[in-house]
């Protein structure tokens, strides 16, 4: 699967000649997995006979010991699960990321300060924490607790309901600068020349999520079955990242907790988010645009916000730069009738128009 | 506008009201955060599935063994499968169950017929349940297999509960978990959902 992998990540690049970036992942790569596989002797035992050998001289060391005492004395071993209080700490990462993204929003900032914070929210709420503070799948759990309180968290009603308060003041800004999946979108896209659907297309396309937040909810009510976060296509490198960050953290401590490396999933799973990421390179975002349901509830809050993104029709010179950019397609611009304009629906706040705009008409 | 904004933010509040007004009545307060998945040792069989339908390679399962339930018999059900050799000669000719030899044997009271105590390395099993299966049907029911919660990625939807035929997995509040099953019962400790 590993060697597969790689050499349709070479094929990509060898094409766009990223040739730096190869070397820096290999190297990374190389060096984590010979750290962690060097780091648990006991990886050589499950393939080698030396198991044997270390049962002989467990037998020569005999000593004599009382069953019964050993019985009373003995201990269980307890394996405690991630702390609780991590999960208060994903909240305040999660809420100082959307009040940071709120405010580069409001006043317009240079989109690099948000693709920072998405790499922020991406290498934290993705990586270490394993994409699990998603509020795409809280829509299950939000629904359950709407039938039954007991079913949901407090921290997990934050986690969903911060976003939407966010939405109803600068928009979409959980998309880009909060959401792990949105981080995986936002910094793997084309920079220019983005392909765009034709407009017919994409109005109707927006049905999809729609149905999809239809039928998690429908879902939730009668199964509690987890349907955004089955069709999630990322959670894959979340969950490996997640336990490879684990082993490493256990093998500085000096107690790796398992033998060998993780990997998880079929070819199914890896073959979809291949799919889906060399979509997304071309067609920018094509989980948030075809698929998440949360994003159809932060676009109808950010329909209503307080401060919106608007093209300022008097000083626009009607020159398209946005629209080249606009990695949602959120920008409409009729040249014909001079009228430009912006849906803040689709708009996810990654501020790349206003930093295209050359008569600053973005406002 | 102005209705669009308020109707939005009443959403919110009439969520927020609703989960947060039962939430902090403590008689009706559910988990702050979140569950965990538990294996049911009474429901399961040890059937080995949880060995390849866990979304981690290798599996969060493991198997344990209770030192307070297992009577420390020189021949181990769960240690090795022909059972009528010398019992000096179980570690060198006995055939192992395990298949990564996880189960290590080891002499507390000295001489080859006294007791003996059986430990389960978790580096090396994989949770394909066939010692555990041995010592349900033949021995002391001591070894159990549990979903270790420091490595269990916690999925909302698990895969090995959606493949369990006993129906044993089952989520519970979140808390530690033991090699003992006693006080960390489901039936106990634990609490359905």
């Amino acid at each position: 699967m590993i060697s597969r992998g790689n050499t349709a990540l070479r094929v990509v690049e060898n094409t766009y000649n990223i040739m730096k970036m190869k070397s820096i992942l290999k190297l990374l790569t190389a060096i984590i997995i010979a750290t962690l596989s060097l780091s648990s002797p006991a990886a050589a035992a499950v393939n080698s006979s030396s198991a044997t050998q270390e049962d002989q001289i467990q037998q020569g060391n005999e000593t004599n010991g009382n069953v019964a005492e050993f019985r009373e004395s003995y201990v269980p071993v307890q394996y405690n699960p991630t702390p609780e209080f991590m999960v208060f700490v994903d909240m305040g990462v999660l809420i100082v990321i959307m009040l940071v993204g709120m405010f580069f929003v409001m006043k317009r900032k240079a989109s690099w300060k948000l693709s920072l914070l998405a790499i922020i929210a991406l290498a934290y709420l993705g990586i270490v924490r394993g994409g699990c503070i998603c509020p795409v799948g809280v829509i299950t759990n939000v629904t359950m607790g709407m039938v039954n309180p007991r079913m949901v968290g407090l921290v997990t009603l934050v986690v969903f309901l911060s976003p939407l308060i966010v939405a109803l003041f600068a928009g979409r800004v959980f998309c880009t600068s909060g959401c792990p999946l949105g981080a995986m979108q936002h910094l793997f896209q084309k920079k220019k020349k983005l392909v765009k659907i034709p407009q017919k297309l994409n109005t109707v396309i927006k049905i999809f999520p729609i149905a999809l937040l239809i039928g998690t909810i429908y879902f939730a009510l009668k199964s509690s079955y987890f349907l955004a976060c089955e069709l999630e296509p990322y959670k894959a490198v979340f969950f490996i990242g997640k336990s490879w960050f684990e082993q490493l953290v256990a093998f500085i401590a000096g107690q790796p907790m398992e033998a060998k490396l993780l990997w998880s999933f079929g070819f199914f799973t890896w073959g979809y988010l291949l799919v889906m990421m060399v979509i997304g390179y071309w067609f920018p975002r094509p989980f948030c645009r075809f698929m998440c349901p949360y994003g159809v509830l932060l676009g109808i809050f950010s329909f209503f916000s307080v401060k919106q993104r608007r093209i300022d029709n008097t000083s626009c010179i009607h020159c398209g730069a946005c629209q080249k950019v606009c990695p949602t397609q959120a920008i409409v611009i009729d040249r014909k009738n001079k009228i430009s304009k912006l849906s803040n629906y689709d708009c996810v706040q990654c501020n790349k128009c206003s930093d295209s705009c050359k008569a600053k008409a973005i406002k | 506008m102005n209705f669009g904004r308020a109707t939005c933010a009443l959403a919110i509040g009439g969520v927020a009201y609703r989960v947060v007004s039962k939430q902090l009545n403590p008689d009706e307060a559910g988990p702050l955060t979140r569950y965990v998945w538990a294996i049911d040792p009474e429901k399961c069989n040890g059937c080995g599935i949880c060995e390849t339908a866990c979304v981690r390679n290798p599996s969060a399962v493991k198997a344990v063994n209770d030192q307070k339930k297992c009577s420390y018999c020189v021949v181990c059900y769960g240690h090795i499968s022909n059972k009528n050799i010398e019992s000096d000669k179980i570690l060198t000719e006995g055939i192992k169950v395990c298949k990564y030899n996880a189960v290590k044997r080891e002499n507390y009271s000295g001489g080859p017929d006294g007791s003996f105590i059986y430990k389960i390395d978790d580096k090396l099993c994989t949770a394909c349940g066939k010692c555990v299966k041995n010592c349900n049907e033949k021995g002391t029911r001591s070894m159990f297999l549990i979903i270790r919660p420091d490595l269990c990625l916690a999925c909302n939807s698990c895969n090995i509960a959606a493949k369990c035929p006993q129906k044993a997995i089952d989520r519970v509040y979140i808390g530690p978990e033991d090699d003992f099953k006693g006080e960390y019962s489901l039936e106990g400790g634990g609490e359905y959902l």
